[in-house]
């Protein structure tokens, strides 16, 4: 019997290098904080570019990361679709984010990335988790998004998230407020910019992140 | 008691109105002015000495004044 192709022995979870998916949600983000429009990204802004860590200490074992939800604070009149998201999700070996979070391939939406943009942030395995629109109902609670690639978490390092939201448009009758973390896990973890009229390829740091759950 | 009223007419003498709306049973105000040829702390500063209990957050770009306010103890 067989039990280890390319090094796998020790992980019996693992296929093809990536966990298994187990349909769990977990939460991984929920400690106290602010309401806020723009963490992780906002919907009264035309564009906005965000960015959080997450350590392993806090995501645990390898996993198979298949969507995330937001904690959304407010009924709403009506839902929202958000057009032009992107996701793309990292590995890392930085325990924060540097000061301000650079990014390059210049032209703002789905090409920019942040890989080599860093010296602080290093980053492996970039993978698009959306590319596309999403939708999200006008009641509060959490809010779900399902990923169209999923991101294959090693159990070792930490990961890093940018949402790029290049919508062009905002509603100011159904932009969500979300509730967010501010606590100390949260400490140097965040970074996020928004604009009408400026296409932000950066953002600077700061010490909170988004209520977050992810599928695994 | 929070004077909106009155928050909103000092920010009409310093811009045109695009957006001044109360939501949320009163805990958010979104706003937006056009025009404004003061500051950003200025305008900060006006909003935050009548939102002593509220979380703000803004923006001046291109003469544009846009932002919310979030009360700090929001009844979710």
């Amino acid at each position: 019997m067989i039990l280890s192709i390319n090094g796998i022995l020790n992980y019996p979870n693992l296929v093809g290098g990536c966990a298994s998916v187990t349909g769990t949600t977990t939460t991984y983000i929920n400690g106290a904080g602010t309401v806020l429009s723009y963490v992780p990204y906002t919907g009264y802004y035309n564009y906005s570019i965000g960015f959080w860590l997450m350590t392993a200490a806090e995501l645990g074992a390898a996993k198979q990361f298949t969507g995330l939800l937001l904690e959304k604070a407010y009924n709403e009149p009506s839902g929202i679709t958000q057009l032009n998201q992107t996701i793309k999700v990292y590995h890392t070996t930085a325990t924060e984010l540097p000061g301000t979070v650079n990014t390059s391939g210049g032209v703002f939406g789905s090409a920019l990335t942040l890989t080599g943009a860093n010296a602080a942030l290093p980053v492996t395995d970039e993978t698009v988790v959306l590319d596309s629109s999403w939708y999200q109902t006008a009641a509060s609670g959490w809010k779900d998004l399902t990923f169209s690639n999923n991101f294959c978490y090693n159990g070792t390092d930490n990961i890093v998230f940018m949402w790029i939201n290049n919508d062009g448009a905002y509603d100011i009758s159904n932009y969500p407020f979300w509730d967010t973390d501010s606590t100390s896990a949260s400490t140097n973890k965040g970074a996020y910019q928004y604009s009408d009229s400026v296409k932000p390829l950066s953002a600077p740091r700061m010490n909170v992140r988004p209520h977050l759950q992810l599928k695994h | 008691m929070v004077d909106f009223t009155a928050l909103e007419n000092e920010l009409n003498t310093k811009g045109t109105k695009v957006i001044y709306k109360l939501k949320h049973n009163e805990q958010t105000l979104s706003f937006n002015y056009e025009n404004v040829s003061e500051t950003k702390e200025i305008m900060d500063g006006i909003v935050q000495s009548y939102l002593t209990n509220y979380n703000i957050t803004s923006s001046l770009q291109n003469s544009e004044y846009k932002g919310d306010a979030i009360i700090e103890n929001p009844i979710l």
